[in-house]
């Protein structure tokens, strides 16, 4: 709308015609200020819930991500007890080409990190620091997880970055089993695919199967069974092939998604690009039915997330996805 | 003559700025210490129940960005500590910068194997 002032010999001018739109200006720059300072100031992701109840995860998408070993075995009329003794009975297969003496060096490197080198057992001399990206809930509800990982370059050197673990765990009371890719700078080119079960004996605990190529998505799962008598079996899947079994103290248990990242004591961490984890949903057991839920907000329990400095991380849930979107950098 | 109101708009503007950066450094000097951070982390009787009476160390007291369910990230102090009960557990204890405890986290421990001479100190 146009404005005119009078003038005291009568003539009228034009007011001028922007003012109007700097006074909005400056209100909009006010509450933009005043929104900021209601912000932490840090790199801030929200994510939106969908609805207040969990939801389910379709028989049909549960199926396709299914190892087909397994939909084999349950079309046969295996029961999941059945199906359970059978995977713990089958020979673990290994990436072909990955020797005895290719797992043997890895595991070395895994018994590295951290690294502790004492002086007559005294005091450590050399405390590798840990920094961690990590989501998890911590409630014990699930007895399995299905999803995607790419963990990216994960890049190492003898003066930064030392090692990483890009690994999902499952477990209860100091007990767990996971599964991961690994890089240290002791064997940069090789991108380590492994697994651990805290309850085997000493030395035992770590598994490889053979490297991997770190910048592509890869279908891991980590699922329990029943009470056997002897414990809850499990069994671990790293692109449909078994990779590892036998069994933990507990049925229900904590999931997360973590990437761990070791420096040497002086803590120099180099640039790290990014890795995710993603698509990923939860077992439950409810009643007598199995049941899977998308990993995202709707869940019941709540789900933790953090970056310890200098690691950044971002927990989304991207247009269209099912479940969160884990990403972790440096 | 030159009209002055853009000089008041102007001015305006520098006064909310001014009352703005005022404001977010009244709120940067109610950030507690980190040594502030280690006291509330280690009377917080989650913590407590996570050390669990055995012998500790705090191994450092960093910084992290904490969300927990849907919330917005949030800057805080991490203080990391390490149960010396021969377990390797860590203990990551979120402190507010106002002071609060937000999270207490026992990570899986990377076990250090048993044949490393850490274990026998």
């Amino acid at each position: 709308m146009m404005i005119y002032r009078v003038l005291p010999s009568g003539a009228y001018v034009q007011k001028e015609e922007k003012m109007k739109p700097k006074k909005y200006g400056v209100v909009l720059l006010a509450l933009l200020l005043a929104a900021m300072s209601m912000v932490p100031m840090v790199s801030a992701q929200t994510v939106t819930d969908m609805s207040l109840h969990p939801r389910a995860v379709d028989n049909a998408t549960v199926d396709a991500r299914t190892p087909p070993l397994v939909l084999s075995l349950r079309s046969e009329g295996m029961n999941e007890s059945e199906i359970a003794q059978y995977l713990l009975n089958m020979p673990l297969s290994r990436q072909p080409g990955w020797t005895d003496a290719d797992n043997e060096r890895v595991i070395g490197y895994f018994e590295r990190h951290p690294e502790r080198v004492t002086q007559q057992g005294i005091s450590p001399l050399y405390q590798e620091v840990q920094r961690d990206g990590r989501m998890a809930i911590d409630e014990y509800d699930y007895h399995g997880i299905n999803g995607y990982t790419r963990p990216g370059n994960l890049e190492v050197s003898n003066t930064g970055t030392e090692a990483h673990y890009f690994t999902s765990h499952l477990g209860n009371s100091g007990n767990w089993v996971e599964v991961g890719v690994a890089r240290f700078n002791f064997s940069s080119s090789q991108y380590t695919v492994y697994t651990y079960d805290s309850g085997r004996p000493s030395g035992q605990q770590w598994k490889t199967w053979g490297t991997t190529n770190p910048n592509t998505d890869h279908h891991f799962i980590i699922y329990v069974y029943d009470y056997d008598g002897t414990g809850y079996p499990y069994a671990i899947w790293w692109d449909d092939n078994l990779i590892d079994s036998g069994h933990v103290t507990h049925y229900n248990n904590n999931p997360d998604e973590n990437h761990e990242f070791f420096a040497g004591p002086a803590g120099n961490f180099q640039s790290c690009s990014q890795g995710y984890f993603k698509e990923t949903f939860l077992y439950k057991k409810e009643g007598s039915n199995y049941n899977a839920y998308w990993w995202n907000g709707n869940l019941p329990e709540t789900t933790q997330h953090y970056s310890m400095s200098p690691v950044q991380h971002s927990m989304t849930l991207p247009s269209g996805a099912n479940s969160y979107k884990m990403t972790t950098w440096i | 003559m030159e009209n002055p109101k853009p000089f008041f708009k102007t001015g305006a503007l520098i006064a909310i700025a001014i009352i703005f950066i005022a404001a977010a450094g009244c709120a940067s000097e109610n950030k507690i210490s980190k040594d502030e951070a280690v006291r509330v982390a280690l009377t917080d009787t989650r913590t407590s129940q996570a050390i669990n009476n055995s012998a500790y160390n705090v191994s450092e007291v960093s910084t992290a960005n904490l969300g927990i369910g849907t919330q917005t990230q949030n800057e805080v102090y991490c203080v990391s500590i390490t149960v010396l009960d021969g377990s390797n557990r860590r203990v990551n204890v979120f402190v507010t910068y106002d002071g609060k405890v937000a999270l207490v986290d026992i990570p899986y421990p990377v076990i250090t194997p048993l044949h490393y001479p850490a274990n026998t100190s």
